[in-house]
C-alpha cells in the first residue's frame, strides 16, 4: 500500500525544549489515522510541520514523496486549531477565497456541506460562535479533494450534537483516495473513525498500529487504551 | 498573485472609504474657512491632512505584511500553495495601490482647495502644456519609475526586517520591537555604505531635466546627477532583500 506521509526521526526543538523527539510515523493512502496524546505531547507540532507552517529541526518528513512546500500545500488540507480567516470576510468570501487558491476545491460539495452544517453564506465570519466557526472551517477543508487532510482537534469546544454532525461530515466526505490525520482529546467520541492510531508522548510515538487489531489484541477500546498508555 | 492582491484590497475597502471620506470632508470644510482663517492657515491645515493621510497609508502598508506574520491569518496565507515571491509581490502591489489611491484622492482635494482659495487663476490644461513643453519626457518617465522602485525598496526593507525578526524572535511583542531595531541597524549600515560609495566612486550620470524645446534657462540646475555606484548598490540590495524575504516566507516561518 502506498504511503502518503512518512516521518523519520522527526525533531523539533524550541531552545532547550524538544517538542518532537525522533518521531517516526507512516500514514498509508486511504486510511484515517488518529494521533493521540496528552497536552504538550507534540501532536500539533507534528501537524504544523506536515502542513508546512513550522520548520523541523532534524529528521525528515515526506508527503507524497515531497518535502513540505508549495506542492505539498496543494495536496494537504489543513484544519488548524485557530480562527484564521480574515475578520472582514463573510462565509461566501471565505468560500471564494478557497475556490480561488485551491484547484481541488469543489464548490458544489461546499454548498452541500454548508447546508448540512446549517451555515448561511451571508453570515460574517467574526459573528460566528465557536461551534459554528468550527463547522465552517471544517466545511472549507473537507470541500477540497485533497490527498491528505490534517485535522487538529476538529471537535474542540463544540457541543455533542455538533460533534456528531462534524464526525458524519468527515465520514461522508472522505474518499478512499485520500487519507486523514486527526488529533483529539475526545477519543471516545471519535474512535469509530480511526483505521490506525498512534499514541504520542514527549514527542515520539510510543504505540501505534491498526485500531481494530489493537482493540482485539489488548481487549480494550482505543479510549481505554489511551487511558492505560497515559495514566 | 493577483488573487492575493484582490483579497488584500478587499479587506481594506472600508478603510479606503473612511480615509478618503475624511479627506474630502476636511477639504470641503477648509474651503468654507478661507475667509475666516485666512489663506495661510487653510493651506497649513491642508498640509497637515496630507501628512496624516501619508501616515495612515504607511501604517496600512506595514500592517499588510505584519498582520500575517503575527496574527492567526498567517495560517491562512502560509498554507496556500503559493511561492514566497508571489506572496511578497502581492503585498508590495497592494501597498502601492493603497498609496496611489489615497495619494490621488489627496492631490485631487488639494487641487480643489487651492483652486477655490487661490486668487491666482490656475488653468490646468495650460499648466500641463507648459510642463510637457519644458520638461524632458524621458526624465519624467525615469523619475516615475524611480519613485515606484524607491517605494518598493523602502517597503521591502521594512518587510525584510519584520520577516527576519519573526524568524529570530518568536514572541510577538519582542518580535515587533526587534524588527524596528533590525530596520534601524540596517539603515545605519546601508547609510554608511552609501556614503563610502559616494566618496570612493563619485562617477555619476547627469540627467537633463529640461526638454530640448524648452526655452527656460536654469543655470546649473537643469541636470540631476545619479551616482552610478550607489544606484547599482541599491538595485543589488533590493534584489537580495526581495529574495531573502521571499525565502523566509516560503521556508523559514514558524507559526
Amino acid at each position: 500500500m502506498d504511503i502518503i506521509l512518512k516521518a523519520s526521526n522527526l525533531e523539533k526543538s524550541y531552545f532547550n525544549k524538544k517538542a518532537l523527539n525522533g518521531l517516526n510515523l507512516e500514514v498509508k493512502k486511504g486510511r484515517i489515522v488518529g494521533i493521540l496524546g496528552p497536552n504538550g505531547s507534540g501532536k500539533t507540532t507534528f501537524l504544523k510541520i506536515a502542513a508546512g507552517i513550522l520548520t523541523k529541526t532534524n529528521g525528515e518528513i515526506l508527503i507524497d514523496g515531497h518535502k513540505p512546500g508549495v506542492y505539498t500545500k496543494s495536496i494537504v488540507a489543513y484544519l488548524p486549531d485557530k480562527e484564521y480567516l480574515f475578520k472582514w470576510m463573510k462565509i461566501k468570501d471565505a468560500v471564494n477565497f478557497f475556490k480561488d487558491f485551491y484547484k481541488d476545491f469543489d464548490e458544489e460539495k461546499c454548498k452541500k456541506l454548508l447546508e448540512f452544517m446549517n451555515l448561511d453564506i451571508n453570515s460574517k465570519v467574526k459573528t460566528l460562535s465557536k461551534g459554528m466557526a468550527e463547522k465552517l472551517y471544517l466545511t472549507l477543508v473537507l470541500s477540497r479533494k485533497a490527498k491528505l487532510y490534517v485535522l487538529d482537534e476538529p471537535l474542540a469546544g463544540v457541543d455533542p450534537t455538533t460533534r456528531e454532525k462534524i464526525l458524519d461530515a468527515i465520514l461522508d466526505n472522505y474518499s478512499e483516495d485520500s487519507s486523514i490525520i486527526i488529533t483529539t482529546h475526545l477519543v471516545n467520541d471519535i474512535e469509530r473513525l480511526f483505521d490506525d492510531v498512534a499514541f504520542i508522548s514527549e514527542g515520539k510515538v510510543v504505540l501505534s498500529g491498526n485500531a481494530e487489531e489493537l482493540r482485539n489484541e489488548k481487549g480494550l477500546s482505543i479510549d481505554q487504551l489511551y487511558r492505560e498508555v497515559f495514566k | 498573485m493577483f488573487n492575493l492582491v484582490k483579497y488584500e484590497l478587499k479587506g481594506y475597502y472600508k478603510d479606503f472609504i473612511i480615509a478618503t471620506g475624511i479627506i474630502a470632508l476636511i477639504s470641503l470644510f477648509l474651503i468654507t474657512r478661507v475667509n475666516v482663517w485666512g489663506l495661510q492657515s487653510v493651506m497649513a491645515v491642508s498640509f497637515m491632512v496630507n501628512f496624516a493621510a501619508a501616515v495612515v497609508v504607511f501604517i496600512w502598508n506595514i500592517k499588510v505584511f505584519s498582520r500575517d506574520m503575527y496574527e492567526d491569518t498567517g495560517y491562512l496565507l502560509c498554507t496556500l500553495p503559493q511561492h514566497g515571491y508571489s506572496i511578497l509581490a502581492s503585498k508590495l502591489i497592494s501597498s502601492l495601490i493603497q498609496a496611489l489611491v489615497v495619494g490621488a484622492v489627496t492631490m485631487l482635494f488639494n487641487y480643489i482647495v487651492f483652486k477655490s482659495t487661490s486668487k491666482i487663476d490656475i488653468n490646468l490644461s495650460i499648466m500641463v502644456t507648459d510642463i510637457i513643453k519644458n520638461v524632458n519626457p524621458g526624465f519624467v518617465g525615469f523619475m516615475a519609475l524611480v519613485s515606484f522602485l524607491e517605494y518598493f525598496y523602502f517597503l521591502v526593507f521594512i518587510y525584510f526586517s519584520i520577516a527576519l525578526s519573526k524568524v529570530a524572535i518568536k514572541k510577538k511583542k519582542m518580535g515587533k520591537m526587534s524588527s524596528f531595531i533590525i530596520f534601524i541597524i540596517i539603515s545605519i549600515v546601508f547609510g554608511k555604505i552609501t556614503q563610502f560609495l559616494v566618496t570612493t566612486f563619485p562617477q555619476s550620470i547627469n540627467l537633463n531635466m529640461l526638454s530640448t524645446k524648452s526655452n527656460l534657462f536654469v543655470q546649473g540646475a537643469q541636470f540631476m546627477p545619479i551616482n552610478i555606484a550607489v544606484t547599482i548598490f541599491n538595485i543589488v540590495v533590493f534584489v537580495l532583500m526581495f529574495l531573502a524575504t521571499s525565502y523566509i516566507i516560503e521556508n523559514k516561518l514558524d507559526f
